[in-house]
C-alpha cells in the first residue's frame, strides 16, 4: 500500500499542472450548471455565454483524454526497451496505483458534478442514479479506449493523429452502416437480432482492448497485446453485421440498461394490431406534388384505444398478384412535429382533457390520416384492378404520451417540476437571432418557453413536446408550433442537461392571461415489429 | 564453487525467418566483470534482453542470479542493475525525482552512495531526462543502477557514441563502485580497448554465435603471435594444424596467430614443420589483435 500510494504521489506530481486545471474547469462548470438553472437565465443567455460552456466543456474532456494519455505514456513500462520492465515495480503496486488516479481524480470528478446538479434540480433520485451510473460507465468504457491508443502509440501527437483519423474512420464507417441498415430495415433482421448484433459488438470490442491494455502492461509481450487489440475490433465490426445467435433479451438489456431506462430497449417484438380491417380504411388521394396516387391509412383508432402512439421507423408495403410485384418504401412522415402527425395523439390528450374542443390550425378537426404508399401512374395502370396480398410491415417504437405540466400564462409564468424548470415569456415577436435559415417569421407574437431539464434516457431521442393552448373560458384548445425548426430536438442525449427553446407562434389576439398552457411530452415504450396481409385486397385506385 | 551469476546452455534467439543467435553457451562467475564483444549485429543486445527476460529465447534457456530468465520477477530486479542505450527513459522526470522516486522500490538503497555517484558523475537533480545530453542520460541511468549496490550489473552498449570524458566519467563510476564491493558486471560492447581495460572475462561474438568465452588473462596467454623468418627459397605450404587461427606472410616473415600456446612446446611443434635453423619468435598479443583475428577468420572454424 505505501509503495501504491508512493508511485499515485509520483503520478500526481507529475500531472499537477494538468489536474489543477481540469479541477478548475469542473468548478467553473458546476458554476455554469448553477447559473443556468436561474429562471431568469435563458433571457440573459448570450452567445458569448453559450461558447463559454461549449469552450469548458470541450476543454474538459480535452484534458480528460490528455491526462489519460499521459499517464500512460509517462511511464516507460510497456515495450521491450522499456525502463519501468528491469525495475522492481511490482504490476501489484503499478496497476492499483494507476486505477485509483484514474478513479478518484478523472472519472468520479467527472461524473459527481452533473448529480449534484440534479439534486439542485430536486430531480429524482432514480433519475440521478441513472445519470451516475451511466456517466461512470461511459466513461469507463471511453477510458478503456484512449489507454488502449495511448499504450501502443508513443508520443502524444502520435496518439492525436491516431485517434482523430480512427474517428473520422468511425464516422464514415457509422455512416456508411447507418445506410445499410436503413435500406436494409430493421424489418429484415428483427429488433431482437439487432439488439444482440450492438450488445455483442460492443461487448468484443471494449473486452478485447480491455484484455490487450492488460497485456500491454503486465506482459512484455506488446505486438501480440496490440494484434489482440486489432484483431478484437475487427471481429467486433463483423459481429455488428454478422453475429448469428440471437441472445435472449434478458441478456441484451442487462448490458443496455447501462445506457437505457429499463423501460425502453425491452427487446421484444410486441405486436401491434392496429386495425384488424385496415384495408378497409385505406383512402386513396391524388398527390399532385407526387403525380401519383396514393393510399393513406388512418392510425388515429391506435391512439383512441390504446393511449400508446407509435413511431414508425420503418413501414415497407409490398403487393403480389399472379407473376406481379410491387414493392415499394411509402413516403410516410417522418416529421415528428408536423401539424398532421399531431393529431395522432388528439385522442390520447382529449382523454386527458375531456371537455376541451381541440382544433388544429392547419386542418381544423380533419386531420390528414397517415400516408402508407405512394402508387405511380405507371404501376396504377399496371395493377389496376388485380387482387393479390397486400402485405404491410411495420417497425417502430410505441411512446405513451404523458401531460408534462400546466401552466397558467402570466407574466413570465414558470414551472418547477422534479428535475425540470419550464419557464413562459410572452414576446411580441419571436428575436430574429434565433431564426434558422429559410424561416419565415412575421411580426406575429409568440410564447418563448425555455425548458431545462436532465433526461432520465440515454442514448434515446430528446423528448418531443406537444403544446395545447386551452383558453377554460371558451373550452377550447388550439396546438402551437413552434415558429422555428429546433435542429437539436432529436438528436440523442447522454444522460445530460437538456435546454430547449420553443417559439410558439400566435396569432396575436388570444386572451393570453386566462390561458393555460399544457405541456405534452412522448415517453418511449417497447419497441415492435408487426406485419399485417390482406390475402384477397383488390388494387383500385380511382382513376 | 560459487554459482555463477549468469549461466547459458544452448541459447538461441530467431526473429522470423531470421536467426540471430545460435548455440550460445557462456557463464559469468559472480564477482567477475565480463565484457561480450562482437560487431554490430552480432547479437550482443538480443543476448542481453533475453538475460533481461525482455526477450524470450528461441532455444535453450538461461540463469540469471540463480533463477531462469523467463522467471524473473520485479523482486529480482531489487538485485539487479540494467542500464541500455536503448531503453525508454521515463523522460518527462527529473533526475532528482528518478531517484526519489526509485529508492522506496529497493531495499538496499544506499543513499550516501547515490550522493557520492552524483557528484562524480556530475549530474543536475533539477533537469528533466529528456533535457540531458545522450551522455548524461546513460550515466543518470548508470547512477540509477548502482545505487542501491545490486548484485548483478549489466551494461548494453555503455560507451557506444559517449565523447572520451563521458566515457571516462562513466568507468571511473562503474569501477569505484565494483571496486568496494564483489558485484558482478556484465557488459556488452564493440569497444575492445574499453573491455581490455575493465574485464577480467571476455565473451566474443561473431554474428549470431559465441567464439570465446574465458578469463582475459587466460585468452592473452593462450593467443600468442609466433614470427618465422623463412629464408627465401622456404615453400610456406605447410599444415599448421587446427591451433593456428591465422596465417600472414610479409616479406620473409610468416606470422602465425596460435590460439593454444604453451610456450617452448608450442615452439617446439612448429619448429619440427620448418627447416632447422631458421628463428620462430612469439609474443603477447592485445585483445584488439585477437577480437581481429576471429572477426577475420572463417566462421565455420571455433578456436
Amino acid at each position: 500500500m505505501k509503495l501504491i500510494l508512493h508511485h499515485l504521489r509520483k503520478d500526481i506530481h507529475a500531472q499537477r499542472w494538468a489536474l489543477l486545471l481540469l479541477g478548475l474547469v469542473i468548478v467553473l462548470k458546476i458554476a455554469v450548471d448553477l447559473l443556468e438553472a436561474h429562471p431568469d437565465y435563458h433571457l440573459a443567455r448570450t452567445a458569448e455565454f453559450v461558447r463559454s460552456t461549449t469552450v469548458l466543456s470541450l476543454t474538459g474532456a480535452i484534458l480528460w483524454i490528455v491526462l489519460l494519455v499521459r499517464l500512460i505514456q509517462s511511464e516507460p513500462v510497456s515495450g521491450a526497451g522499456s525502463f519501468w520492465l528491469t525495475r522492481p515495480v511490482p504490476r501489484g503496486v503499478y496497476i492499483p496505483s494507476k486505477l485509483i488516479f484514474i478513479t478518484f481524480l478523472l472519472i468520479l470528478p467527472y461524473a459527481v458534478p452533473t448529480p449534484l446538479d440534479m439534486l439542485h434540480f430536486q430531480a429524482a433520485p432514480a433519475m440521478i442514479w441513472h445519470n451516475l451510473k451511466t456517466s461512470i460507465i461511459l466513461q469507463v468504457l471511453q477510458a478503456v479506449l484512449v489507454l488502449w491508443l495511448a499504450t501502443y502509440t508513443r508520443s502524444m501527437s502520435q496518439f492525436w493523429i491516431v485517434a482523430v483519423s480512427l474517428t473520422l474512420a468511425a464516422i464514415a464507417f457509422i455512416s456508411a452502416n447507418m445506410y445499410f441498415r436503413l435500406s436494409h430495415g430493421f424489418v429484415a433482421h428483427g429488433i431482437d437480432l439487432w439488439l444482440t448484433r450492438l450488445v455483442m459488438s460492443g461487448f468484443i470490442f471494449f473486452f478485447g482492448l480491455f484484455v490487450s491494455l492488460l497485456i500491454g502492461h503486465t506482459v512484455r509481450k506488446t505486438r501480440a497485446g496490440f494484434s489482440l487489440g486489432v484483431a478484437c475490433a475487427l471481429a467486433a465490426v463483423l459481429a455488428g453485421f454478422f453475429w448469428p445467435f440471437v441472445l435472449p433479451s434478458r441478456f441484451t438489456t442487462f448490458f443496455l440498461q447501462g445506457f437505457a431506462d429499463n423501460s425502453s430497449f425491452t427487446g421484444k417484438s410486441t405486436s401491434a394490431e392496429y386495425l384488424p380491417d385496415w384495408r378497409d380504411h385505406l383512402v386513396w388521394q391524388f398527390d399532385s406534388q407526387a403525380n401519383a396516387w396514393a393510399a393513406t391509412a388512418p392510425l388515429t383508432p391506435v391512439a383512441t384505444s390504446t393511449v400508446l402512439a407509435p413511431i414508425l421507423q420503418n413501414v415497407t408495403v409490398s403487393f403480389q398478384s399472379k407473376g406481379e410485384q410491387l414493392q415499394s418504401l411509402p413516403n410516410q412522415g417522418s416529421g415528428l412535429r408536423d401539424e398532421a402527425t399531431q393529431f395522432d395523439f388528439t385522442p390520447a390528450i382529449k382523454s386527458d382533457l375531456p371537455d376541451i374542443q381541440i382544433t388544429n390550425r392547419a386542418y381544423g378537426t380533419n386531420p390528414p390520416p397517415m400516408r402508407l404508399f405512394t402508387l405511380d401512374a405507371f404501376n396504377a395502370n399496371r395493377l389496376r384492378n388485380k387482387t393479390g396480398i397486400l402485405t404491410l410491415t411495420l417497425f417502430g417504437q410505441m411512446q405513451s404520451l404523458v401531460k408534462e405540466a400546466a401552466i397558467p400564462l402570466g407574466d413570465r409564468a414558470l414551472a418547477r417540476l422534479q428535475g425540470k424548470i419550464i419557464h413562459v415569456a410572452w414576446l411580441p415577436q419571436a428575436p430574429r437571432t434565433y431564426v434558422t435559415l429559410g424561416t419565415q417569421v412575421d411580426d406575429k407574437p409568440v410564447l418563448d418557453v425555455w425548458s431545462l431539464s436532465y433526461e432520465k434516457r440515454s442514448f434515446a431521442l430528446a423528448p418531443v413536446h406537444y403544446y395545447l393552448l386551452v383558453d377554460p373560458q371558451s373550452r377550447t384548445g388550439t396546438f402551437l408550433y413552434d415558429s422555428q425548426p429546433n435542429l437539436f430536438a432529436n438528436q440523442p442525449t447522454l444522460s445530460n442537461k437538456s435546454s430547449q427553446h420553443d417559439f410558439l407562434r400566435l396569432k396575436g389576439d388570444e386572451p393570453i392571461d386566462r390561458m393555460v398552457l399544457y405541456i405534452y411530452q412522448l415517453e418511449p415504450e417497447n419497441y415492435f415489429n408487426a406485419s399485417l396481409r390482406a390475402t384477397d385486397f383488390t388494387m383500385n385506385p380511382p382513376l | 564453487m560459487n554459482k555463477p551469476a549468469i549461466w547459458a546452455e544452448n541459447l538461441g534467439k530467431n526473429f522470423g525467418s531470421v536467426e540471430a543467435l545460435r548455440g550460445l553457451n557462456f557463464s559469468v562467475p559472480a564477482g567477475s566483470i565480463y565484457g561480450l564483444l562482437g560487431p554490430n549485429g552480432a547479437g550482443k543486445t538480443t543476448t542481453i534482453k533475453i538475460l533481461m527476460n525482455l526477450l524470450t529465447p528461441s532455444a535453450g534457456q538461461a540463469e540469471v542470479l540463480g533463477r531462469w530468465t523467463e522467471k524473473l520477477r520485479w523482486s529480482d530486479f531489487q538485485k539487479i542493475g540494467y542500464v541500455s542505450e536503448n531503453q525508454v527513459m521515463p523522460d518527462d522526470m527529473q533526475v532528482g525525482e528518478l531517484l526519489a522516486y526509485l529508492a522506496p522500490y529497493y531495499p538496499t538503497w544506499d543513499a550516501a552512495l547515490c550522493q557520492d555517484l552524483l557528484q562524480q558523475l556530475e549530474l543536475p537533480t533539477d533537469r528533466r531526462l529528456k533535457n540531458l545530453s545522450r551522455g548524461m542520460k546513460m550515466k543518470a541511468s548508470l547512477l540509477a543502477s548502482l545505487a542501491f549496490r545490486p548484485e548483478l550489473i549489466v551494461l548494453d552498449e555503455p560507451f557506444s557514441g559517449l565523447d572520451p570524458v563521458v566515457r571516462e566519467d562513466f568507468s571511473r563510476g562503474l569501477l569505484s563502485s565494483i571496486s568496494e564491493s564483489e558485484w558482478t558486471v556484465f557488459l556488452s560492447s564493440h569497444d575492445v580497448e574499453e573491455v581490455e581495460r575493465l574485464c577480467d572475462w571476455v565473451g566474443i561474438m561473431t554474428p549470431g554465435r559465441l567464439v570465446i568465452s574465458e578469463p582475459m588473462e587466460q585468452l592473452l596467454r593462450r593467443f600468442q603471435r609466433i614470427d618465422i623468418t623463412l629464408p627465401a627459397e622456404a615453400t610456406t605450404n605447410i599444415d599448421w594444424g587446427t591451433d593456428i587461427v591465422r596465417v600472414e606472410k610479409s616479406g620473409p616473415v610468416l606470422n602465425l596467430i596460435h590460439h593454444q600456446f604453451a610456450g617452448d612446446e608450442t615452439l617446439a611443434a612448429i619448429r619440427a614443420k620448418i627447416p632447422s635453423g631458421v628463428t620462430v619468435e612469439n609474443s603477447a598479443l592485445t585483445l584488439r589483435d585477437i577480437y581481429l583475428a576471429l572477426a577475420r577468420k572463417p566462421q565455420s572454424a571455433t578456436p
